[in-house]
Order: C-alpha cells, then structure tokens, then sequence
C-alpha cells in the first residue's frame, strides 16, 4: 500500500499543483508510522481534497497542465496505479517488424510496468485495434510474486487514438505468470499514454540519438 | 633404484595388458574410486623414470597391495600374522617411500599423497613389529634375520665407507645411491624386529650415507626438475600468442571435466566466423594459466599475465573481419561467443567490434525488457532454489569434522575441522575423498556461473574459486532455446532477426544456452585433483575454469606458509542439475536427459 501512496503523490505532484500541502500531510501521516484504516481515511480525504482543489484550480487558470498520461492495472490483490506513461514506436533497420512499447517515468521504487506488442505501424498514433503485447508488472515489493509476466504468450490490447496526442489503451483480464511460477490474474487495465517521438535508426548513418 | 624400475616395466605390462590404455588413463580419485592416483603432470618426466606418470601409478598400485596386506593384520591374534611377510612389508614401504620421495621432487601432488599412504604405512608395520616381536615365531625370524645382518655387516660397513668417499665428487652421488638401495632395502626387511641402537647400527650402515646421497641428487634433481619446469613456463608463455594449430596434436596430459573432443581445443567443426577468435583466445587463456601454474611450481615469478591490451589488439580486428559474414540469428550466437570471452576481462569490446553498425533504436527498445527479464529470471531462480537448495560455495567452503571410516583400517585418522574443499591434504586424498563424499554426494545445490565448454557439448563449469570447481551436464542448446521462447520474444529476436547491440550481448549467450545463471541439482561426485596438474595441463575447452577478474588466474601465494604448490589439491564436484536458469528464462531439465 504504502509505494502506491506515493504513487499517487507523485501523479499528484505531475498534473496539478496545488494539492500538495494536502498531500504532504498524507506523506507524513504514513511516514509517522499510522494504521491502515487510518491510511485509507487519510488517503480518502486527501483524494477528495485533491478533486476539489483540482477543480477549483482548473476553474482559477483555465489551463490544465500537459497530459501526461497514466496506468491503471487491476489485480486481485488491489490496483496499480502510476502517474504517467509514455509511447513509444522503434522502427528498425533490418526490417525487424517495429515495437510499440509503453513506459513510463521510473523512480527505482514505485511499480512498473512494461507493455510492448509488435506492429507494422509508421507511428505511435497509427497503432489501431489489437495488438498482441507482452505486459511486465513489477510492484517493487518483496515478494515472489511481486514480478508478472506474459510468459504463456502476448495478450490481445486494444489500441485508440482520437488524435489528442494520447494513445488510450484497453488491458482485457489476463493470465500472467508470477516470477515464483506462480498464476498472477490481471484483472484488466487502462492505459492512457502521451505519443513520444518515434525512434528509428537509419541504417549506415551514425545516428547519434535519433528521435531522442 | 633397480626395485623401482622392475616396478614400473611391471605396470607396464599391466598397461599392455588392457587395464589402461597410456598413463593419460589415471583419473584421480574420486568418491566412488578413492584410490585412483592423483593425476601427475609429468612436468619432469622427461628427466627420468623416477618422475614418469607410469611410475605414479606402479607407486599407487604398490601402496594398494601394502595397505590391502596391512589391513588383513588385525592385532586380535598376533600369531596369524606372518613375521616374514611383515618383514617384506617392512621392505616394500621403505622402498615404495623413496619412489615417492622422488616424486615430491618432481613436484607431483601425488608424491605429497604417497608419503602419507606409506608414512602411515611405515608407522603401522613398526607398531604391529613391536606387538609381534615376543611371539615365538618372530624371534626366531627375528634371531635368522640377525645372524644375515651380522654376516653382511662388515660388507655393508666398507661400502658406506666407499660411498662417502665416492660422494666427494657429487656426480657420483646416482651411481652411489643405485648401490646402496638395494642393500638397504634388504637390511630394511632384516631390521623389521630390532629397534633402537641395533637398528641403526646395521641399517645405518647403509641408510646414513644413503640419505647424504639422496639429499645431494634431490638437491641436484630438484634444481633439475625447477629448470624444466619454469623452461616449460617460458615456452609457453611464449606460444600464448602464436595462432594455435589445429588440432592440438601435443596437447600435454590432463583431460578437461566433461567429454573431451578430439582436438580438445573446444572447437566445433564448422565453419562459424568466429572460429578462429574463440580458437585463439582459448590457447591465449589456458596457455597463460598454463604458464602461471607452471611458474608456481617452478617457485619463479611469472613475468606477464593477461595482457588485456594485446587480447584485443589481437581479437578486435579478427572479429571486425569476421563481422561481415554473419547474418540473422548467427549474430546472436556469434554474440553469445563473444560476450564470455568480453566477460572474462571487464570487456574488451569484442561485442561492440562484431555488431560494425549496431542499430541504436533496437538498443533502446529492448533494455527494459532485457533488465525485466534478467531480474524476473533471477527471482524464479530463486524461488526454485528455496526448494532445499543450498549454495554450492557456502557447502563447498564451510568447516566440518570429517566423519569416520574413510581412512587406512588402522590408526586414529584425523578428525579435526577442515574447510570441506580443503586446499590443501591433511590425509591421503583417497581419505578425505570419502571423507568429501559422505559430507557432500546427495545434497541439492545451486551452482552460479556455469559456462558451456563450447557450443557443442553438454558440459558445462565453473571457474575454481574456493578451492573447487563444479561440472555439471546441461541442457542441449535446443532445450534452452525452446524454453527462451518469451525471452527471445521480448528482445524482438526470431529466425531471421538477432540482437543487434552490444548491451544484450550477455542476454544472447542465456538465450543461446552458452551460460547460466544458476543450476540447481544434486552433487553425484566429488573428486579431488592436483591443482598444479589440472592448471599446468589445462586444455583449450576447459578456459572455463579460469576465474574471472579480480582473480583472472588460479594463483599459489600462499608462499610464506611453507605449503608448497604441488601439495595444493583443487576439488570437482559433478551436478545432475535438475533446473537451470539464464539471464532471459529458468526451467527444469529436460525430462529426456
């Protein structure tokens, strides 16, 4: 529980401003060491705070900040929820088939994700329809379970873009594998990822950074 | 020195005869054949019969038929043991003793091993002689035994005379020494039942100016045997970076763990462009830890080790040219290759010289995946060896009291503590081998860094560290691949597609099966071995064996301690793995293996 609070803090901290007085009082109140009940209160009023102030920050500037995008991943055992996301497209060389591959920021101690599927599409915002992914969870806990994986096989992931920027991804309910060997459910998910820029390396040309 | 050759042209005929086929044959001993000889290197052995592999297998074959005749006289009824027979072993253990004595000069492990077998052995024949000597039967051999002493006495005297005479010039000391072995042999067996001054008064005769003899031609032969040695450091030293010719026709004795090809050099018969790299870089490799293990014996400083710089002024440009032909999925093994040999020295940039135009977004593409993968493996690995897998190293490197019944049927073997992959022989290695044997056959280990001998073989090693090393029979390279299917899937590798940057270079050689992570499995044999012999002989195919940095070499320093390298033994235990796991997947064994 306690890297998703941060986690959310930290989506917090990228889209909007003005909560974070409210939530450092989350950040303390969870660092003094609270009960769960008390955390799950905290975490509450702090969500309710946050979509007020929100409001009452978007009606102040009239301007939300950039899109940046966002994972959520349902799992039996609770929800994983990161604060952005990026796609990417590699296009090759060697005429290996391209990678849409989804990211986002890593902070070494929250969860990550990692979902990457095969197309043959020129950019990010041209991938459409089913995509057969690998999906990578890591919630950086302890725990055997803690890493999944697409061991069995890619899952089908649904890709749309409305032309925004933003790829909107739909996660179906997936068998994973944990990294104990274990069944891992994934209950479905939803990814809204901002399009970065393609990467592609032209072939005999020393291509310092392209598209970085 | 007659006894001793008669010795040797009797193992011989033995050798004729189909028991082994060349002294290549000696095996070491292991758990399940304790009394093999350790395997000699022969370094000396050009310098004469007394330094020969044949001579330390006559030496082992004598010391079984003694300890079998020792062990047969138990002290429950004094009057079954033969005062005649015991006075033969008196002889046999004095001269088998001087064949071993040699040895140590030659700098062989297994002389080290012999002086225990017939020191014991010595000590043993004394004691139950002084348990039989009242019986009426020994004191009447006792009192014949006595009167050929008497009437050889005088003979005896002059000839100690003449032979300290003699030994004024030091080149005489052989012919001296060839002399007098046979009389004091003979005395030996006479002398079985009288100790103190009458002893010494008749064997001394003989034995006093013997031992000055021995001790001016071991003096002699021992700087014989240093010459020979470190002349053999400096050739190959010297060769180390001469192109290997193929096949390795003068490969010294010494096989490697696991099935030896014939060439033994590791090298498949195909055509691969990286052939002639891997060809050369394990001649450079085993040559210079040749070279460093011959040194130490030598007691010489060994002027250069691994010259990272020359390696890759040597290996860039020939993988550069190779770099060409390969296409597809032969990138990636030819990445596989490379990456163990880049490994080895921090890098040497092998992997960056065969991938001429890496593609950089296939690079940045794949490195979440590739470090995805690699911890994901890491924990399944881990989880597998929670099944009552214990580590290799904390099993191999932990001190335990040896349990009983694995010496000589006779005496208080000792049973102090030891570090179960002693480095060093505090009992005859048949001893502490059944010792090892019942400490560590059966558990259920996970070895780290295993490394295939090459691209076609089952085997598989790992460096000596802690004074042991492990072999291990893996997967064929198929299984692997087929259980690399999301591995290879999530780095965007198929049939015509490899890796095509140097970062997932050691990604390749998982997915190719060439090295692993962890094994786990269940130690089937342990084995004990010179360490001067398995690092002074050691083949092309068994580079395996040589530790990465900080270590890079099997080294002796341990100089001041007064612990000589030939007395230094190095363990092999043998896994049935029954999982592995790579950087990109985990698995358990083939159910066909």
């Amino acid at each position: 529980m306690f890297e998703r609070v941060k986690f959310r803090s930290l989506h917090a901290r990228r889209r909007y401003r003005l909560p974070m007085l409210a939530l450092g009082g989350i950040l303390t109140a969870t660092a003094g060491g609270c009960s769960k009940e008390q955390l799950d209160e905290a975490m509450a009023k702090a969500k309710e705070q946050t979509q007020s102030l929100t409001k009452q920050a978007a009606d102040a500037v009239e301007q939300p900040l950039p899109e940046t995008g966002s994972v959520s991943i349902r799992l039996a055992a609770g929800e994983i929820a990161i604060g952005d996301a990026t796609a990417t497209l590699f296009r090759f060389a060697d005429g290996r088939r391209g990678l849409i591959r989804v990211t986002h920021r890593d902070t070494g101690t929250g969860p990550s994700i990692l979902l990457q599927g095969r197309t043959g599409a020129a950019s990010a915002g041209d991938v459409r329809g089913t995509v057969p992914c690998d999906l990578l969870i890591d919630d950086r806990t302890t725990g055997p379970t803690a890493m999944a994986m697409t061991e069995e096989g890619p899952i089908d992931v649904t890709f749309a873009s409305s032309g925004d920027g933003v790829l909107r991804i739909t996660i179906p309910p997936s068998k994973l594998a944990a990294a104990d060997g274990s069944p891992f459910a994934v209950n479905g998910g939803a990814i809204t990822a901002v399009i970065g820029e393609t990467v592609a390396d032209t072939p005999g040309v020393d291509s310092g950074g392209v598209g970085r | 020195m007659i006894r001793v050759r008669s010795v040797v042209r009797t193992a011989a005929a033995w050798v004729v005869m189909g028991v082994s086929g060349s002294s290549l044959v000696i095996a070491n001993p292991s758990h399940q054949k304790p009394r093999e000889p350790i395997k000699p290197h022969g370094v000396a052995a050009e310098l004469g019969d007394w330094a020969t592999p044949e001579t330390v297998r006559a030496l082992y074959a004598r010391a079984d038929a003694m300890a079998d005749q020792l062990e047969s006289m138990t002290t429950d009824d004094l009057r079954r043991i033969s005062p005649k027979r015991l006075m033969e072993l008196h002889r046999g253990v004095w001269e088998a003793k001087q064949g071993a004595r040699w040895l140590v000069v030659a700098g062989e492990t297994a002389g080290h091993d012999l002086m225990r077998h017939f020191g014991s052995m010595e000590a043993r024949v004394n004691e139950l002689a002084s348990r039989v000597g009242p019986t009426r039967a020994a004191m009447k051999a006792k009192t014949q035994a006595g009167r050929r002493l008497e009437k050889r006495h005088p003979a005896r005297s002059k000839l100690g005379k003449q032979a300290y005479a003699a030994m004024q010039n030091p080149d005489r000391a052989e012919v001296v020494l060839d002399k007098l072995y046979g009389e004091c042999a003979d005395a030996a067996a006479d002398v079985t039942f009288l100790s103190g001054k009458t002893r010494s008064k008749y064997w001394g005769s003989v034995l006093s100016p013997y031992e000055q003899a021995f001790g001016i031609l071991s003096t002699r032969r021992r700087r014989a045997v240093q010459t020979a040695t470190a002349e053999a450091a400096q050739r190959v030293l010297r060769s180390a970076t001469e192109p290997p010719v193929a096949p390795q026709a003068g490969s010294p004795p010494g096989s490697p763990p696991g099935a030896g090809g014939p060439a033994g050099d590791g090298s498949p018969a195909g055509t691969d462009p990286l052939d002639s790299v891997d060809r050369w870089y394990r001649h450079y490799a085993t040559s210079i830890q040749r070279a460093a293990a011959l040194s130490d014996l030598a007691e010489v400083p060994l002027e250069s080790g691994f010259d990272r710089e020359a390696v890759g002024r040597t290996l860039v440009p020939m993988v550069r040219r190779a770099s060409g032909d390969a296409a597809g999925e032969d990138v990636g093994r030819s990445l596989a290759r490379l990456s163990i040999i880049d490994r080895r020295h921090g890098s040497l940039g092998l992997a960056e010289a065969w991938l001429t135009d890496p593609d950089e977004a296939y690079g940045e593409a794949v490195r979440p995946a590739a470090d995805f993968l690699r911890r994901y493996y890491r924990r399944r690995a881990e989880t597998m060896a929670g099944d009552g897998y214990r580590s290799a190293k904390q099993l191999m490197s932990q001190k335990q009291s040896p349990p009983e019944g694995y010496g000589f049927g006779w005496g208080q073997p000792n049973r102090r503590a030891r570090f179960v992959a002693a480095t060093r022989m505090t009992a005859p290695a048949f001893q502490m081998v059944g010792e090892n044997g019942a400490l560590v056959v059966g558990q259920k280990v996970v070895v780290e860094g295993v490394t295939r001998l090459s691209r076609d073989k089952r085997g598989g090693v790992t460096p000596v560290a802690s004074g042991y090393y492990v072999n291990v029979l893996l997967p064929p390279r198929e299984a692997v691949r087929e259980a690399s299917a999301t591995g290879r899937r999530l780095l965007l590798i198929d049939d015509r597609h490899g890796p095509a940057d140097a970062g997932v270079a050691s990604a390749a050689a998982g997915l190719e099966g060439m090295s692993f992570t962890a094994v786990g499995g269940t130690i089937v044999r342990v084995q004990a071995e010179s360490t001067a012999t398995r690092m002074a002989t050691l083949r092309p195919l068994a580079v395996g064996l040589i530790p990465p940095p900080p270590a890079g070499l099997v080294r002796y320093t341990d100089r001041t301690s007064g612990f000589k390298y030939s007395e230094a033994i190095v363990w092999r235990i043998d896994v049935r793995p029954d999982w592995y796991a790579t950087t990109t997947t985990a698995a358990v064994m083939p159910t066909a293996d």
